[in-house]
């Protein structure tokens, strides 16, 4: 009696909602840092050091730059503490060489990401 | 009958599903990929799904405020319909003078539509002063007739001889219904909670006329809304709209027959 | 004797007190607002000034000015007229499933599935589908060379009305079927064994046994399209906001216009009490056509 008030599709349903979701959540805070890294090469996939890196937030309503930083000299960059979910990044060094931007989604704000594919410099001309 | 062939029955029946399906089936795919009809070859199947447009959903509008909202008038509703109906069918089974009387005033007000009084109901609602609150949205459907008389039905099919046989052992009469009545009505509780919460998740004029604050929207004003602000976003506009299907489409089919049940009950009483 | 009078007050209070959080609600929300209304069709009133007497001012308005009027009863009529069709695929559905083959409750769960979902989102998936551009439907008809360009199917004078009826019927038919099937499932199956036994054919049985004793149940569906025509406001709200003109109005959303877009609530109220009037008219018709069988429905929304 106490069993099937307790275990049936309705609850079970209902606890497995709640889980995910507080599994989620767990995951969000220990991953909502803001953290974004990548590299920067040009067209030889050579690093190309001292790139400036330019993260614009892109959203239904919105985009606008909101981040900007160099590259070392191996060519990595990192973002750090942004809230966004929804971002464009492009790489460029002197006028003439920039990349064409790339867009990033995350699946909440502020997710850790590394990009695996590196920003190509001069892709674009 | 047996001696048709089933594949007739089988053909026509897909196709019906098939039509009945389409329009799920293709807000689900434009949800995952926003690709459109003019997105050459044209392909069932989704091309590169992501969950991207539920995320521009859930941080472009407050979606977790109308949730919340939605979920909070839906529990209101749920919670004094179980209480209020079972309350009002205990009380139908009993004898008592007037009581011809009460059943009528329930039946005729079963002909008003809630929509045609709907002025007045929202004058009345300000006077309250619950303009813009749960309660507000929550009090028109805090009791539903036909719940009542399913109600009124499972408790009359309690055999007398058990009510009789606790009477005489000298339990008062909410042990009665706490001991006796409830567990033997489990049906036209659960029937109950599920037309009253599906009614109330589903509920968009009511709101739509007493709302007016943008954070007391539940997710239907939300979903209209949205449809009036972003014109152009089709993927996010159909992952909103895959979002506040799936609450009422799960809770229907883990209780399909319940709901089935309390509709059919609701449409055969006189 | 006093003891069994004094447990018998007892009794009565505890029936009053259960009784009263319901007779509440419905007093408070369904009797007293009809009366209200009633009140305020024949007052001039608007909510920043006193209420005036005005007689049947608001009616002889509705009836000999106001052509909008005329046009949105019109509207809801051929919305109400329309119900016979959800009936009749209802109950093909309804026939083909009640047979015995396997997978029948799969395909009343996918039949009946539209219903229960909310009328909101409904209407702007259909809204998409009926889309002249991206439409799947102008889509469809394209492919098969049906037409050379899209339809404006919502924006269409002639069109958006029974375009709103399909996605109407689209939703309901699933829960005529439900009842129909109900109907069906309470013929004692001994009827057609004995008429198949006496020669008659499929036609024959379903003209003298089956027709016959859904009869309640067709008329509890024609109760519920009745009500449907004059309480569907979501679809149509989101669908065509009335539009293209009042080709889509009904009196419902009508109603809601003219009370809470324009705040003519003394206007509204009159042409809700005839709303009314006209619903409860045509439902005790209904009811009296089946020998009191169909009883009310609630569709609950």
């Amino acid at each position: 009696m106490l069993k099937s008030i307790f275990i049936n599709r309705y609850t079970m349903t209902f606890t497995v909602t709640i889980v995910v979701a507080l599994l989620w959540n767990l995951f969000i805070l220990f991953n909502d840092s803001g953290i974004l890294s990548g590299r920067v090469v040009d067209r030889n996939n050579q690093p190309v050091a001292d790139a400036r890196v330019v993260l614009s937030e892109k959203t239904l309503l919105v985009t606008a730059p909101r981040d900007e930083v160099k590259t070392d000299q191996n060519g990595y960059f990192r973002f750090e503490g942004h809230r966004l979910y929804h971002l464009y990044l492009e790489a460029m060094k002197g006028d003439a060489r920039s990349s064409s931007s790339r867009e990033v989604r995350l699946y909440f704000k502020g997710q850790n990401k590394k990009l695996k594919e590196p920003l190509v410099l001069g892709s674009d001309r | 009958m047996h001696r048709y062939p089933h594949w007739p029955f089988h053909v026509t029946l897909s196709t019906i599903c098939a039509l009945m399906l389409v329009p799920f089936i293709w807000v689900l795919k434009t949800s995952l990929t926003g690709e459109n009809i003019f997105t050459y070859p044209p392909s069932v199947l989704p091309q590169d799904p992501h969950l991207f447009y539920y995320v521009d959903v859930w941080y472009t509008i407050p979606f977790f405020r109308y949730l919340v909202n939605s979920f909070l008038v839906s529990l209101i509703v749920v919670v004094a319909n179980i209480v209020f109906n079972a309350m009002a069918g205990y009380a139908l089974t009993r004898e008592f003078i007037g009581k011809k009387a009460i059943i009528i005033l329930f039946l005729s007000c079963m002909m008003i539509p809630f929509q045609v009084t709907i002025i007045p109901a929202y004058l009345i609602t300000k006077e309250l002063g619950l303009l813009n609150t749960h309660l507000g949205m929550a009090l028109p459907v805090m009791s539903t007739i036909v719940c009542i008389f399913v109600f009124k039905a499972s408790f009359d099919a309690v055999p007398r001889s058990l009510i009789d046989a606790a009477r005489i052992d000298g339990l008062p009469d909410w042990k009665i219904i706490f001991k006796v009545m409830v567990p033997l009505s489990q049906s036209a509780i659960a029937t109950n909670i599920i037309l009253a919460f599906i009614w109330s998740w589903n509920n968009f004029l009511w709101p739509l006329v007493i709302i007016r604050d943008q954070h007391m929207q539940t997710l239907p004003l939300g979903l209209s809304r949205f449809l009036t602000v972003v014109e152009d976003t089709t993927g996010a506009l159909y992952a909103f709209c895959i979002m506040v299907l799936i609450p009422g489409l799960v809770i229907f089919l883990l209780a399909q027959r319940q709901f089935i049940a309390g509709l059919t009950t609701g449409a055969a009483k006189g | 004797m006093s003891i069994i009078k004094r447990k018998r007050t007892r009794e009565l209070l505890l029936i009053g007190f259960f009784l009263a959080p319901s007779l509440i609600i419905f007093i408070l929300y369904r009797i007293i607002p009809l009366i209200w209304n009633g009140i305020l069709s024949f007052e001039f009133w608007s909510p920043y000034k006193p209420a005036e007497f005005a007689g049947l001012y608001h009616y002889q308005e509705m009836l000999f000015y106001d052509d909008v009027f005329w046009e949105v009863l019109l509207n809801t009529v051929i919305f109400m007229l329309s119900s016979p069709l959800g009936i009749l695929l209802a109950l093909g559905i309804a026939l083909l499933v009640n047979a015995p083959i396997r997978g029948r409750n799969l395909y009343r769960t996918i039949v009946f599935m539209s219903y229960p979902v909310m009328t909101v989102a409904v209407g702007i998936i259909w809204q998409w589908l009926y889309n002249e551009k991206v439409g799947l439907i102008n889509y469809i008809l394209m492919s098969l060379g049906f037409i050379d360009q899209g339809i404006p199917f919502l924006e269409s004078f002639n069109l958006a009305l029974p375009c709103v009826i399909v996605a109407s019927i689209w939703q309901v038919v699933g829960f005529y079927m439900i009842v129909l099937l109900t109907g069906l499932q309470n013929i004692p199956p001994s009827l057609y064994e004995s008429a198949a036994i006496d020669g008659a054919n499929s036609w024959q049985r379903f003209k003298r046994i089956t027709l016959p004793l859904i009869r309640p149940s067709i008329f509890i569906c024609i109760v519920i399209g009745i009500i449907n025509s004059f309480t569907n406001f979501d679809l149509v709200f989101v669908m065509t906001q009335g539009g293209p003109g009042h080709a889509t109005d009904l009196l419902i959303t009508y109603i809601y216009d003219e009370a809470f877009k324009l705040s003519k609530f003394d206007y509204a109220a009159a042409l809700t009490v005839v709303n009314f009037v006209f619903f409860l008219g045509l439902a005790l018709l209904a009811n009296k056509l089946s020998g009191g069988e169909a009883g009310a429905v609630e569709t609950g929304d």
